[in-house]
């Protein structure tokens, strides 16, 4: 096989899962082709390195740049516009609602003061730790009807990142965002409007784009909180889920919108709340400008578990092994199942030994094979596999001639595995072989030891 | 907006894009929000420079927001967008004249002192070095591939070629790459 044929699989190694026959090729050629050992080992660390490259975190001017753009450009048709007048306003009024929710969870109760009891707190915008409890209230306007509390905001949920970019200025800006004349600005909402700016809102929020999520915020509720402190509120809630179950339309023209939320934790607990929140036309543009959410099940935060998975013990695993020709060297892998109730990593490199029907080790010079250039600890399952290649090659036995083939080794071969941390080795339970007798490599060079070239543990089947 | 029974609203990429073709500006809101930072990012790699890598995103998005109403109801809009996006890169090299091949390898006179300060860079500045060796055509394939993290359909999607010709595209973009990255490594240890 030529080098580029062998550098070509080499490289669709990096989109599928090579068969034994391939990589055995890539295995046997790169051991004999310093160039391709190159290729595969510059290809590797390369490509790893542009998958590791560092993320940036686009300034929050962007978005305003883009909005202020289409809405002096116009893009949409007539008919779009019109249809679209409404969700136009959506847009702003998803900001509002972002900045909404982070209201609430800036101000809170210490967790654990009630079991049972939604919790109400008054305060500005923004997010505390998870050890609070999230809500606040911010007595704008008055309730259209006693069960509509609408003089609260609740933010639920966390993030790690907090952007440092400034505060942005939004408001009248995001008024006219993707409207595409001043005639099309809208002057009314309707529900569908309500509904989109919600969810915008936990999108943006989920999507951790905290300045998207302000901008949502009506003017009376940003000027509760800076930008800063509402992004520097969301440090422990991984992902917000809303539903929401009724809109409608209270005296003021405002809707109120209706949700229920679960709010997934960092440490993996969920924290549900319910509200209202209340969307409004500000400045020519839809606007969360209130809202009422309630914690509706203050729990003791779960401990993250930080138990580290243990190594695997030879006692907790059992392994089957097959093997084929391969140029003229036989390929194969041996497979491990965690036969225990928990996790546990493989790391490093197994000795093998090839075993004749009598148990006896046939003299063999393992040496150490690297496919995936690393020495990554592989993770097992309970009942879930690992496995290990190798490459048996030049098998000489006395009489054997250069370039010809041993007899078949009667009754079969068994592989013996040691973990690299142990000295118990695990066999495999039956032998391999056709008729109860192995194939065997073909000889090379009769002065030179047969080898038994083994890689490292990897994910099986593989990623 | 679309609710099951239950009144849950749903929320996924499909139903965004319905109403993005169909006007909904607070949809194209969603979907721009969920598609900034991976083309900022992809942008910035190929031009490695934040100001130009987000004055390419921001015509990227309103070429997409000016455009969307016009697409068909099977628009795949990752593979979309990240078309707009790699064509807007290749508009700014060439509007630079930057798009040229370098050779590189022993002898060349590319070789040079830039190369010299490979005892100072770090591994990103070295990949960095290598995508900038091969050219936006090559690097564009391999940031989608290994960066961005999109299929090989959704590149040949991407590029509007045949999946096979993107696997061909991704396979000399990869020994391009190898070939850089060996010398840059090497120049590196050597320095």
């Amino acid at each position: 096989m030529d080098c580029d044929h062998v550098r070509q699989l080499i490289s669709e190694g990096f989109d599928r899962q090579l068969t034994v026959n391939e990589r055995a090729l890539i295995a046997e050629h790169t051991r004999g082709c310093a160039s391709c050992a190159r290729f595969q080992h510059a290809l590797r660390s390369g490509l790893d390195g542009i998958h590791r490259l560092p993320e940036i975190v686009p300034s929050a001017s962007l978005w305003e740049r883009v909005h202020t753009e289409t809405s002096s450009s116009p893009a949409m048709t007539p008919a779009g516009v019109m249809r679209q007048a409404a969700g136009m306003i959506g847009a702003a009024a998803v900001v509002a609602l972002v900045a909404a929710i982070t209201i609430f969870l800036l101000n809170s109760h210490s967790p654990g003061s009630s079991n049972k009891q939604p919790q109400i707190a008054s305060g500005t915008l923004g997010r505390s730790t998870a050890s609070q409890t999230v809500v606040s209230v911010f007595n704008k306007q008055p309730s259209a009807t006693p069960d509509e509390t609408v003089a609260s905001i609740s933010a639920i949920g966390t993030s790690t990142v907090a952007p440092s970019t400034p505060q942005p200025s939004i408001s009248v800006a995001s008024a006219t965002q993707f409207a595409p004349d001043a005639a099309a600005s809208p002057t009314t909402i309707d529900e569908q409007t309500a509904e989109q700016t919600v969810v915008a809102y936990f999108h943006a929020i989920n999507l951790q784009n905290y300045a998207s999520a302000y901008d949502y915020l009506g003017t009376s509720l940003q000027q509760n909180q800076t930008f800063n402190q509402f992004a520097s509120g969301y440090t422990q809630t991984k992902h917000d889920t809303v539903t929401i179950t009724t809109t409608k339309e209270n005296h003021l023209g405002q809707f109120v919108v209706t949700i229920y939320l679960d709010a997934e934790q960092n440490d993996g607990s969920v924290r549900h709340y319910h509200g209202n929140y209340v969307v409004a036309l500000e400045h020519g543009a839809a606007k969360i400008v209130d809202a009422s959410v309630v914690w509706d099940n203050p729990v003791t935060p779960t401990p993250a578990a930080t138990t580290p998975v243990a190594a695997c013990r030879s006692t907790d695993l059992s392994i089957t092994a097959g093997y084929q020709g391969a140029t003229g060297s036989m390929a194969g892998s041996i497979v491990l199942t965690n036969t225990g109730t928990k996790p546990c990593t493989l790391q490093g490199t197994a000795a093998v030994k090839i075993l004749d029907s009598t148990g006896v080790p046939l003299q063999l010079e393992q040496t150490t094979m690297s496919l995936n250039g690393t020495d990554q600890p592989v993770t097992v399952a309970p009942q879930g596999q690992a496995s290990v290649f190798f490459m048996w090659s030049n098998w000489c036995p006395v009489g054997t001639n250069a370039g010809s083939s041993a007899r078949p080794i009667t009754g079969g071969v068994s592989f013996q595995v040691t973990l690299p941390s142990e000295d118990r080795a695990l066999v495999t339970r039956s032998t391999i072989g056709t008729g109860h007798n192995s194939i065997v490599p073909s000889c090379e060079d009769p002065s030179q030891p047969s080898t038994l070239s083994v890689a490292g543990f990897e994910a099986y089947p593989m990623p | 907006m679309e609710r099951a029974q239950w009144g849950a609203v749903v929320m996924d990429e499909r139903g965004l894009l319905d109403r993005a073709q169909a006007g909904n500006s607070a949809a194209f809101t969603a979907l721009f929000d969920q598609y900034q930072r991976p083309i900022v990012n992809y942008l910035y790699r190929m031009v490695r420079d934040r100001e130009v890598a987000e004055d390419l995103a921001q015509d990227t998005f309103l070429k997409a927001y000016r455009a969307i109403e016009r697409t068909d109801g099977e628009l795949n809009f990752r593979a979309w967008i990240y078309r707009i996006a790699t064509n807007t890169a290749m508009s700014y090299f060439r509007r630079k004249r930057l798009v040229q091949w370098i050779p590189f390898g022993p002898g060349t006179p590319d070789r040079g002192k830039d190369l010299r300060l490979a005892d100072r860079i770090g591994e990103s500045e070295l990949i960095e070095q290598a995508l900038a060796k091969i050219g936006p055509s090559h690097s564009s394939v391999l940031l989608l591939r290994h960066h961005q993290g999109l299929s090989i359909n959704e590149i040949a999607d991407t590029l509007q070629i045949k999946s096979n010709a993107a696997k061909v595209r991704l396979f000399r973009a990869r020994k391009a790459f190898a070939q850089a990255y060996e010398v840059l490594a090497a120049e590196q240890e050597h320095a």
